[in-house]
């Protein structure tokens, strides 16, 4: 009942390879086994598959956040949250 | 008292209210500005777009000011703006303004927001420069704090 297309917000260098709203979609997913690491391996997928060109290992440098926070690798991906992938960041 | 927005409203100074921004009980006030520079690493940049997360950017940067109070034993108060969208060399990118009871508490806040910003609120920062490139710029990774604390 969880499985559905998961589309999660990307920023920063990873929107050169998102839609006009700033989305990419990883297809369906079941949510409901989903964690952050495990997120993680299928965002690479997704990119060695649509962007070969596009450096999937940078994966492991980014971090997995819902709108309240940056999850740890072990939590669990809600079914109901809006998920974000989140590159280094650099402002001020 | 906190004041905190991450926008694409442009910031200028003249529009700030500075009184409003004092405390009775506060004698300190310290401010910093961040603006875009001209050239970074070597090449001539003509612009900057910044990116931002901004629900979780604007919940960082309150968890970063209660910190900063709370590591250097002051209260106060910590108006913040930092910009989204494209902007020209020379404009402000961010402003933090920090009043309290005590100059040393005010340089030692301001100072405190300002390095926590660069390394731990979701924001991204991209270069145009004058020869018509661009490029992202790397930064710190956000996944070893939220692993760290656990």
């Amino acid at each position: 009942m969880s499985e559905g297309n998961l589309r999660i917000r990307v920023f920063g260098m990873l929107r050169n390879y998102s839609d006009r709203d700033g989305y990419i979609d990883l297809g369906g997913v079941n949510r409901s086994h989903l964690e952050v690491r495990t997120l993680k391996d299928v965002v690479k997928e997704y990119f060695k598959l649509n962007h070969p060109d596009f450096d999937s290992e940078l994966i492991n440098e980014c971090a997995i956040a819902n709108q309240s926070e940056v999850l740890q690798s072990h939590a669990p991906i809600g079914i109901q949250d809006e998920i974000a992938i989140l590159p280094p960041v650099c402002g001020g | 008292m906190l004041d905190i927005r991450v926008s694409d409203e442009p910031i200028h100074l003249s529009s700030i209210n500075w009184e409003s921004l004092s405390r009775e009980d506060c004698g300190a006030g310290n401010s910093f500005f961040g603006m875009v520079r001209n050239r970074n690493h070597g090449r001539d940049v003509s612009a900057v777009a910044y990116d931002a997360f901004v629900p979780l950017a604007e919940k960082t940067l309150q968890e970063i000011c209660n910190e900063a109070f709370s590591q250097f034993g002051s209260k106060g108060s910590i108006f913040i703006r930092h910009r989204t969208g494209k902007l020209q060399v020379g404009e402000l990118s961010v402003v933090i303004v920090v009043h309290t009871p005590h100059r040393d508490e005010a340089f030692k806040v301001c100072r405190y927001v300002i390095e926590e910003l660069k390394v731990r609120v979701p924001i991204w920062k991209k270069e145009f420069y004058t020869d018509g490139e661009t490029e992202w710029l790397k930064g710190h990774a956000l996944c070893s704090h939220a692993d760290v604390e656990s």
